[in-house]
């Protein structure tokens, strides 16, 4: 009996309730000793499983586990059971263990999160370093017969002046921002982020004066004005230059008049839509028309 | 050999099994085979359910040994393992074990009668023993605070410091809470043994 509890029995008086509690029932002896047996066997079989384990050095004696601990023993079973390096080195930082399924589990997470994210964040089209669309001039051939024409022709053009805007003209067809181009958003609602809808019908032979003052009127009537892009029109001499030949037609117009203006080429015109309008969002849309003589 | 293995802590005899050298769990079986045999007969009132009560217990322990932390204190940590394969035993016996039937048989005047005669002997030994039993039905009456500080202070034989540790508690609330329990428990047969009187 501890001593505490002997001045409490003194303080107090035990009681017989207290007596019966105290009553130390005995086990069987043969019980006991059956039990020491099987405890003993399965305590060795446990140990040589850790024996033979790796990281696990055997041979710890009396001694060692006398100075392993000599508190309270705190931490002597956690420093036992972390013996194996590779589990001390994972427990370093003494986070709890996470079961393989949980780290799964979380893995799947942040790959959605990563996903969402990325959804949110608008794709350029063009990038700042991209080089300027290739430029040409009416006064230039429009087949490059020689290596040195093909890389003159091939040369990025120099920043036009106002004045030739109108003359200088994007050779890549139809035009750079103009271009169909994947919606540049991903997300909630659409941002045309510098993409421009496009729609593009196809006209049946070569632009002829009526069809071009029809789309002039057009044109103009919705706000907008005519660009028309030379086409590559064979030469019947070659050596001789060529004036090029329109045979594309670019008109810029507010989206709300793109469809009535579309509508109206393809009534007045007979043109044929090859491609509707895209729906990317901008608030100009380009509206293309290409003459084909075939 | 064996007497330097009964200078180890609990705990550093643990950490010897745990590196290999099983001969420390020896003196942890005999340090509390008997606690945990006094426990599993409380809560289970006859040898034959503490004997497998207590196979069940000590067979665990070395399966579950891992488990041990060393965030506490061995004596406490057994008590828990202890206690959840006893409960656990219970409650897959609650249908077939009639803990309170032998009780029940007894005369509760005799058992008071005699108990207050206090002498010894075989025939109060055996009085002894029935009121023990008595008292230990009497036990699950008690809230499960009171329950638990009786049993780690009488059964498992634990400080008033280890308890204080093992419960969150503060040392002196430790000694309150046993007085208390005690006073509950005494309340509890004096009622039943008068009203077993009454009978």
């Amino acid at each position: 009996m501890r001593a505490d509890d002997m001045r409490d029995r003194e303080a107090t008086g035990t009681c017989s309730v207290e007596r019966a509690l105290m009553y130390r029932r005995q086990a069987d002896p043969r019980f006991r000793d059956e039990l020491r047996r099987r405890f003993m066997a399965a305590c060795e079989a446990d140990a040589a499983r850790r024996r033979a384990e790796p990281g696990v050095s055997g041979g710890h004696s009396v001694d060692a586990g006398r100075g392993a601990d000599a508190g309270r023993g705190a931490g002597a079973g956690r420093a036992g059971r972390d013996r194996n390096p590779e589990v001390q080195e994972k427990r370093v930082l003494r986070l709890p263990r996470i079961p393989m399924a949980y780290m799964g589990l979380a893995a799947a997470a942040m790959v959605a999160i990563v996903i969402g994210i990325g959804n949110l964040i608008p794709r350029q089209p063009v990038a700042p370093d991209q080089p300027a669309p290739i430029m040409f001039s009416q006064t230039m051939p429009a087949e490059a017969d020689t290596a040195q024409d093909q890389a003159l022709a091939m040369a990025p053009a120099a920043p036009a002046a106002p004045g030739e805007a109108g003359a200088a003209v994007a050779r890549t067809a139809p035009a750079a921002p103009a271009a169909p181009l994947a919606p540049a958003a991903r997300g909630f609602a659409p941002v045309a982020a510098g993409v421009m809808d496009t729609a593009e019908l196809v006209l049946a032979g070569v632009l002829n004066d009526e069809m071009r003052l029809k789309l002039e009127q057009i044109a103009a009537q919705a706000g907008s004005a005519l660009e028309f892009v030379p086409g590559d029109a064979a030469s019947p001499d070659a050596g001789s230059p060529v004036e090029p030949v329109a045979q594309v037609a670019h008109l810029a117009v507010e989206r709300r008049v793109a469809e009535h203006v579309v509508s109206r080429i393809v009534e007045e015109l007979g043109a044929a839509v090859e491609q509707p309008l895209s729906q990317v969002g901008s608030d100009q849309v380009l509206v293309v028309v290409r003459f084909s003589s075939n | 050999m064996q007497h330097r293995y009964d200078d180890l802590t609990d705990e550093q005899l643990v950490e010897l099994h745990l590196s290999g050298d099983p001969r420390g769990m020896e003196v942890l079986y005999d340090r509390f085979f008997d606690r945990i045999y006094r426990l599993a007969y409380a809560k289970l009132r006859n040898d034959s359910d503490a004997q497998d009560a207590v196979s069940a217990v000590f067979l665990k322990l070395v399966r579950s040994i891992d488990s041990f932390r060393g965030e506490s204190k061995f004596s406490t940590w057994i008590y828990t393992v202890a206690n959840n394969a006893i409960m656990d035993m219970i409650r897959r016996r609650r249908t077939t074990l009639s803990i309170d039937a032998d009780i029940e048989t007894d005369d509760g005047d005799s058992i008071a009668r005699e108990f207050e005669d206090r002498s010894p002997g075989p025939e109060q030994q055996a009085v002894d023993e029935d009121f023990a039993r008595f008292v230990y039905s009497k036990l699950d009456e008690l809230p499960e605070g009171q329950r638990a500080v009786i049993e780690l202070r009488f059964f498992m034989e634990l400080s008033y410091q280890d308890i204080a540790d093992r419960l969150g508690i503060e040392l002196g609330t430790v000694k309150s809470r046993i007085n208390r329990a005690v006073a509950a428990l005494r309340a509890i047969v004096n009622r039943d043994e008068v009203s077993a009187g009454a009978r």
